[in-house]
């Protein structure tokens, strides 16, 4: 350790030893020479003067401003990190989101519409003799200008136009015979008007 | 309240659809307002670029930074940008509602569909016990929608707004919407 760090803690504390009167009783003592050992018993090494030795980046100097001693250990009261030739950046934060409008894009894409067979009632929607396959709705048939099955996903690509007409919904249904020696398709389409009766309205 | 039904459409009346996305795996903030006709037909769609956050955003807000772009950037912006207002806000995300609500003069609701059978009849509802949302058959042939409020709500605005949904489910899905949506902005994040 450094000698003079030693010499400097060993004068701070010499200078904190307290100095109590002792009643002599009228004897007179007189002291010519005296001598002191401190003896430091434990030192953080840590807390070296020498700051240049810590393994901090280049631009941070560690500031030791006040060391106060006790018994047997160094306690720093205060201490500072501090960044040396620092160049401060503005920081672009997301203040403002752009706002774009693309409803042509929405326009294009086709409406979905799932099979409701299972919660369609038979005789609703089909004659009888035939079975429910598929029942896709509401869809306003007036203005389709598309249709496509997803066999994959089971569900109904709608494509409408802008054109105004009537927007009564239909129900576009699966149907299949059941008597399987009629003629012509056993399977077909059937458009259903969704009826006020139907849907509850008035 | 008189329902209508085919050649009485309402044009003038819209409904709006709110969708904010995260794709915390892509780092990818997105959203979209789009307001269609009672026919579903789209009248007005924006969208908000998508936002990457930094590096140096994510610590700097830390945990708050999903809420932060969400409420704050995304849908404060989206809800400025609507010119044609709706009379239904449906947001995708319940936890939008309290936000929108405050943007927004109308109302807002979020609706998902539910997986129990049908009610007895079309119109018919259920409340339910958390008090801020309830069931409704909105479709006479479909399962019925689970509609949150976000909020306790008083009668008059129940009677207005399961109205409207109820017209609107005469011509479309009312849960379709949000289909397109995604499929516009996975085009939309594509080209960026």
């Amino acid at each position: 350790m450094d000698e003079r760090f030693m010499d400097r803690i060993k004068r701070l504390l010499f200078g904190r030893i307290k100095v109590c009167s002792i009643p002599l009783a009228g004897h007179l003592v007189e002291v010519k020479d005296a001598g002191f050992e401190v003896a430091i018993k434990r030192l953080n090494p840590n807390i070296g003067v020498r700051t240049e030795n810590w393994s901090f980046p280049k631009d941070v100097v560690f500031k030791v401003y006040n060391i106060s001693l006790c018994a047997n250990d160094v306690k720093v009261n205060k201490a500072m990190l501090e960044w040396r030739g620092v160049d401060l950046k503005k920081v672009k934060l997301h203040k403002l989101a752009s706002v774009r409008s693309k409803v042509n894009l929405c326009k294009a894409l086709p409406q979905a519409r799932t099979n409701k067979a299972v919660y369609a009632s038979r005789g609703k929607f089909c004659e009888k003799g035939t079975i429910l396959i598929a029942a896709f709705c509401p869809i306003i048939r007036s203005k389709v200008v598309k249709l496509v099955l997803s066999k994959k996903d089971g569900i109904l690509l709608v494509w409408y136009s802008n054109e105004r007409g009537s927007d009564v919904p239909y129900c576009l249904v699966l149907c299949r015979k059941l008597d399987g020696q009629s003629k012509g398709e056993d399977v077909f389409w059937l458009w259903v008007p969704m009826k006020p009766e139907i849907c509850g309205g008035g | 309240m008189p329902k209508f039904y085919g050649q009485s459409l309402k044009k003038d009346l819209f409904i709006g659809y709110l969708y904010v996305s995260s794709q915390s795996d892509k780092d990818i903030y997105t959203g979209a307002a789009m307001v269609t006709d009672l026919r579903g037909i789209p009248v007005e769609f924006k969208y908000v670029e998508p936002i990457r956050p930094s590096k140096l955003e994510k610590v700097l807000y830390g945990n708050a930074l999903e809420a932060y772009l969400k409420e704050e950037l995304i849908l404060q912006n989206l809800i400025k940008s609507i010119e044609k207002k709706p009379e239904v806000l449906i947001c995708q995300d319940p936890s939008l509602i309290g936000p929108a609500r405050s943007l927004l003069k109308t109302y807002v609701i979020s609706i998902e569909r539910y997986a129990g059978s049908p009610l007895e009849s079309r119109g018919a509802f259920e409340r339910l016990p958390d008090g801020e949302s309830l069931l409704l058959q909105a479709e006479e042939v479909g399962p019925p929608i689970r509609v949150h409020f976000g909020f306790s709500f008083q009668e008059t605005e129940i009677e207005a707004v399961l109205h409207i949904l109820e017209e609107a489910a005469c011509y479309m899905d009312l849960l379709e919407p949000f289909q397109r949506i995604i499929k516009a902005l996975d085009v939309v994040i594509e080209e960026s």
